[in-house]
């Protein structure tokens, strides 16, 4: 009989100790592992003239210049056009001085941003975009001059090993929130789909169960929805300054959840079951559908400030680093599995409630 | 007014250091407070039930 | 489901709402009352501003107006021919109706503005065409959730606004702009894309409207 009711609970119980477990791995692993070094801060001119000796005061991320042995640092004009420091002065681990004299050449008409790219065999290769700006092409420049660029960094370069976070300039040691802010939205959207899913299924087959179980899913997916909202608030007052933005996803995010919560004024507005259960399915469906056109709409409107937008490090694609997969992944379905065990309490919460409303009548 | 302004940018400055580790510590405060305070209202709703049949049981 | 008997239903609404003078009269009196309020109040409009009042102004005249649509029907006369008429009959000649009352109110707003302020619109058949399309979305939207509310008697004006206003967003959205490069405020090569895009909206409304009306209708 004991042996019975432990299979049971282990049968019923395993998809959540599973995703307490999966979220737990997560929070460790997304909140311990450093991230790679990287360069913080520059002090330097904001432009250089091509000629010019410039003297750049590195600030670096989990650096260690006064542990390597050598360092090494190179300004790119474009591929196949460098330039490497004369000497380095190194202060500490985190600071360090490098010195250039820029070849008396550029091939733009234009300010052209350099790109720095620093080296040591402990840190691996770190690089910072528009370090620099070269101001235009002179009179007295010609291609004698130009030929002065080098046309590759002459030492190879190993990437530091071990499990990193990658470092990305503005994100910062933020690019964690991939595991906690990202993932709670793939998880919304994912059991918005299960709660359209069963209010498909209510008007199919006027089962209640199908009724009750769509509006968990659905009250969840607002739960996650409006932590988002906070949660990704946050992320974006210390990465781009400002608490709202006129950002697509957040923009697309705050409409979904409006009609979400308008869901929620229509169900607790009617008080026949049957009513009630019909009418919110409808709507419910009517708003997910309305909502399916605004991921064409409202990209026209906005530049996005989002993740591979508008010159914003990007966290989708080739450039989801495989050591942020090892813990993206699981955190999207640790997030499912969690929604999916509080939307079920949801329901049996409710299934208790009617029939106590049901069989008091009787 | 003042001191206010300079907690606020207290705080500011200190999510911000560290390579803004704080502020991820912050946004997994807030997904944590956020699902307590769900599953504090859905123990609200388990008591109003509990308390509903403990009622019916004196009545019947 | 034929023509004729969408027609019948068309003009039924339609005698009703000339019969009961009082409705048309209060759209009326509500839209010129609005216009002069921001007439009164901005005294010279520019482009922008004139924009974004007029279709706020329309959003809400509709509203109002839209709101009370399936109203007269939910009592016991509807009942009567309700079980004459197959619901997709039904709704697509209330949406029918509630597309001309709409345009209606929507073409005397834009009178009082062009007469009272300032007429901005500079390319008249883009504007037109957009205007179109948008107002068909929202009286397809406002159709639906009215069809949704006939059945409550209390609170129906807030609870429509509550449940229309957020799904009529994304029709909002691509008319605001289509108007704006309409009136030179904006600048782009591709908005008969936004154009397609707002026709693509009111079609995936509309087959979403046939699609659950039955169920509505079922009370």
């Amino acid at each position: 009989m004991e042996m019975i009711k432990k299979d049971k609970w282990m049968y019923r119980s395993y998809w959540k100790i599973l995703g307490v477990l999966l979220f737990i791995y997560v929070l460790i692993g997304g909140l311990g592992t450093p991230l790679k070094p990287g360069i913080y801060q520059l002090d330097a001119p904001t432009s250089a003239k091509p000629g010019e000796y410039v003297s750049i005061k590195v600030t670096g991320y989990n650096s260690t210049y006064a542990k390597a042995e050598k360092v090494e640092a190179w300004l790119k004009l474009d591929d196949g056009h460098y330039t490497s420091s004369l000497r380095n002065q190194v202060i500490d681990n985190e600071r360090i001085i490098v010195n250039f004299l820029l070849p008396p050449a550029s091939n733009k008409e234009d300010y052209v941003p350099l790109t720095l790219i620093m080296y040591n065999e402990i840190d691996g290769p770190t690089v910072l975009p528009d370090a620099i700006s070269l101001s235009p092409v002179t009179a007295q420049s010609d291609t004698a001059a130009f030929t002065q660029w080098q046309d590759q960094i002459n030492s190879t370069l190993t990437p530091k090993s071990g499990i990193l976070f990658p470092y990305r300039n503005i994100l910062h040691e933020t690019i964690r929130n991939t595991f906690f802010h990202v993932a709670l939205w793939l998880a919304m959207v994912i059991i918005l789909i299960a709660g359209l899913y069963h209010a498909i299924a209510y008007l199919r087959t006027k089962n209640m169960r199908n009724d009750k179980l769509s509006a968990a899913y659905n009250t969840t997916a607002i739960v996650y929805g409006l932590l988002g909202l906070a949660t990704g608030s946050i992320w974006a007052r210390f990465t781009w300054g400002t608490w709202w933005t006129t950002d697509v996803k957040l923009n697309m995010a705050a409409i979904a959840m409006l009609i979400y919560l308008a869901y929620f004024i229509l169900r607790s507005s009617i008080n026949d079951f049957d009513k009630r259960a019909r009418f919110s399915a409808a709507y419910s469906i009517f708003g997910f559908v309305a909502l399916i056109p605004l991921i064409f709409v409202i990209p026209r409107m906005y530049d996005s400030l989002h993740p591979g937008n508008g010159g914003n490090p990007a966290l989708g694609g080739e450039d989801l680093d495989n050591t942020l997969r090892m813990f993206f992944y699981p955190s999207i379905i640790a997030m499912i599995l969690i929604g999916v065990w509080i939307s079920s309490v949801f329901y049996r919460i409710k299934k208790v409630e009617e029939y106590i409303l049901t069989s008091g009548d009787q | 007014m003042t001191t206010l302004f300079s907690n606020i940018s207290l705080i500011t400055s200190l999510l911000q250091s560290n390579g803004k580790y704080y502020s991820v510590i912050a946004v997994v405060v807030i997904l944590f407070l956020g699902i307590i305070l769900y599953l504090w209202r859905l123990d609200n709703k388990l008591n109003k039930i509990e308390i509903q049949i403990r009622d019916e049981h004196k009545t019947s | 489901m034929q023509l004729t008997r969408i027609l019948e239903l068309i003009r039924k609404d339609f005698i009703l709402e000339i019969r009961n003078a009082q409705t048309i009269s209060a759209i009326i009196l509500f839209t010129f009352t609005v216009s002069f309020i921001v007439y009164k109040s901005f005294n010279v409009l520019q482009a922008q501003s004139w924009n974004v009042m007029l279709w706020i102004v329309t959003l809400f005249s509709l509203l109002n107006s839209l709101v009370k649509s399936f109203n007269g029907d939910a009592a016991k006369t509807g009942i009567f021919y309700y079980s004459l008429y197959h619901p997709t009959e039904v709704i697509l000649a209330k949406i029918v109706y509630n597309y001309f009352l709409s345009l209606f109110v929507f073409s005397l707003i834009y009178l009082a503005f062009s007469f009272l302020l300032e007429n901005h619109v500079r390319d008249h058949a883009l504007f037109t065409s957009g205007a179109l399309l948008g107002i068909l979305g929202i009286s397809v939207t406002f159709s639906f959730v009215s069809a949704i509310i006939a059945s409550q008697e209390n609170g129906m004006v807030l609870l429509m606004a509550v449940l229309a206003l957020p799904l009529t967003l994304p029709c909002m959205l691509v008319m605001i702009k289509i108007s704006s490069v309409a009136l030179g405020l904006m600048v782009d090569s591709s908005v008969y894309q936004d154009l397609m895009i707002l026709g693509g909206i009111d079609l995936l409304l509309l087959s979403m409207v046939f699609l659950l009306f039955n169920q509505l209708w079922k009370a």
